[in-house]
């Protein structure tokens, strides 16, 4: 990755497919009085299908590519999407991974994207050798209510190593379609901090692929953010391609997913998990913010594991809340 | 006149350009792609339409002439078979074989438009998922395939915001529309009317 920018691809891509169809894309833009550009891709703009695809490409610092699908539940077809990834390890580790964190209103805002990559600071950028030290532009996205201001892009840009005239910077809140698909498009990211915590190389995985339902787009934020992080780990699915021992991955594969937890948390909403930490991520146990399901191909010795399983009645539950045939 | 384009008509361009004519007659607010979907043991092949501003449309006004439908969106004008007929637009123009691959496509992006206007309630956004009817050179048997997926195979998820009892009211009303699904935006609660009956459908596939 020596001469990939992901910053410089994620630029090209909101300077050329974004910008100039933001009024199609229902996005607005608009430039703060530090320079900053801010997207706003489901805040006060209602975003779409097509703004969360592209949240979720420039994310992925043009690494990653996301289609719409279809995916089967016990009893409902529902929309879905899959995700395709040139080197999972810097496309999520360095740059997708929503993993900086800056003071906001007194309060921390966690921010993703390319540009963490600029002087990998963070715990999960520090993961991978790679970094993107002098890019034109740097784009990044924030989950929020509020628009990002110039208190937020000059935290950023401090935190980060770079100015604020030089971000583009997307926001959306949960609770649009945008938010829905940003999130459920972290499907190969949730393997691979799992994997990395425990002690598996990042350089070791070649290829990473994988599939979210997509079961709910609503208003209320606390039940939309209930119910994307419901179709992470209880919906997605990874296949990782690897190069290591088997015993690297055997060893690990029983401690990796969320099924791996008692009955009084697999299988309850997350909106009532994340109630029992106060709605705080740092109350949030490891273990609760697992992958629902991975595959591993290692290439070495041709052999295949699974881990993890669907959880088709509550991704069901998520999908129809208090609904159902009328 | 706008720019004519014959998708299936004399030339044979039919699955490349169906999806750029629906992203135009939905002014570029949507995502198209076809699929796919078991059916009796055979992976059919299904039209995926995402739209990010359905209540934008509205049905088209139909004309006939000379044997060909003259169907006029908002965004452009399609035309189904009629060889030798000339459209006068200034906007673009489709034409379409009257029962080529085109058509059979055309007429579930079209249904859904119809779902869509007979719920009634406008919609944030929508997905809808179509099988495609296997084509034949019997018009009659194709449109009777072209009804079974719509009836029996099709899936729609609508966003939109009410009441819990408005959505239900207009879901009740619909005519059979395979299986339509309601998310209430305003409740969070999701609401379903309709079923996909994959036994019948097969069997009117002819398989």
């Amino acid at each position: 990755m020596t001469h990939w920018s992901v910053n410089d691809a994620a630029a090209a891509i909101v300077e050329n497919d974004v910008i100039p169809k933001a009024d199609r894309l229902n996005i607005g833009v608009f430039t703060l009085a530090n320079g900053a550009v801010v997207l706003d891709m489901g805040i006060r703009c209602k975003g779409g299908f097509r703004a969360g695809k592209y949240f979720a490409e420039i994310g992925m610092g043009g690494l990653g590519k996301l289609s719409y699908t279809m995916l089967q539940l016990d009893h409902y077809l529902v929309p879905g999407l899959q995700v395709v990834t040139e080197n999972p390890a810097v496309c999520e580790m360095a740059s997708y991974v929503a993993s900086v964190r800056v003071d906001w209103h007194g309060a921390p805002q966690v921010v993703s994207g390319p540009i963490r990559a600029v002087i990998g600071a963070d715990h999960f950028a520090r993961s991978v050798a790679y970094r993107d030290p002098s890019p034109r532009k740097v784009v990044c996205g924030v989950q929020t209510t509020e628009m990002p201001d110039e208190e937020l892009t000059d935290a950023i840009a401090a935190a980060c190593g770079v100015r604020p005239d030089q971000i583009y910077i997307m926001a959306a809140r949960t609770a649009c379609m945008t938010g829905a698909v940003q999130v459920c498009a972290r499907n190969v990211e949730q393997a691979l901090p799992t994997v990395y915590d425990r002690g598996f190389s990042m350089d070791q995985i070649l290829e990473g692929n994988a599939t979210t339902p997509l079961v709910s787009i609503v208003d209320d934020e606390s039940v939309a953010y209930g119910r994307v992080n419901d179709c992470l780990i209880y919906g997605q699915e990874a296949n990782l391609t690897v190069d290591a021992d088997d015993e690297a991955i055997t060893g690990m594969l029983d401690d990796i997913p969320f099924s791996k937890n008692p009955d009084d948390v697999y299988g309850v909403p997350f909106q009532e998990l994340f109630a029992r930490c106060q709605n705080n991520w740092a109350f949030v146990p490891r273990d609760w913010d697992a992958p629902c399901k991975i595959n591993f191909f290692n290439v070495r010795t041709g052999h295949t594991y699974s881990t993890g399983r669907i959880g088709q009645t509550a991704l069901e539950n998520a999908f129809l809340g208090d609904g159902g045939r009328i | 006149m706008g720019k004519v384009t014959d998708l299936d008509l004399t030339e044979r361009f039919s699955w490349q350009h169906v999806l750029n004519m629906f992203l135009a007659l939905c002014d570029d607010a949507a995502d198209l792609s076809f699929d796919n979907r078991m059916l009796a043991g055979r992976r059919m092949l299904t039209l995926e339409m995402r739209l990010d501003a359905p209540a934008e449309l509205t049905l088209p006004t139909v004309t006939e002439k000379n044997g060909a439908l003259i169907e006029t969106w908002a965004n452009g004008t399609v035309v189904l078979g009629g060889t030798e007929v000339t459209v006068e637009s200034e906007g673009p123009v489709w034409r379409l074989a009257a029962d080529g691959a085109a058509a059979v496509n055309y007429r579930a992006f079209k249904d859904m438009v119809r779902v869509m206007t007979d719920f009634g309630i406008p919609c944030e956004f929508a997905w809808s998922s179509y099988p495609v009817a296997p084509l034949c050179d019997d018009a009659a048997l194709l449109h009777e395939r072209e009804q079974a997926a719509c009836t029996l195979g099709a899936v729609h998820t609508f966003w939109a915001r009410g009441t819990d009892e408005a959505v239900k009211a207009a879901l009740a009303s619909l005519p059979a529309s395979g299986e339509v699904r309601v998310q209430n935006m305003t409740t969070a609660n999701t609401w379903i009317t309709g079923a996909v009956d994959s036994e019948a459908l097969a069997e009117k596939f002819g398989f």
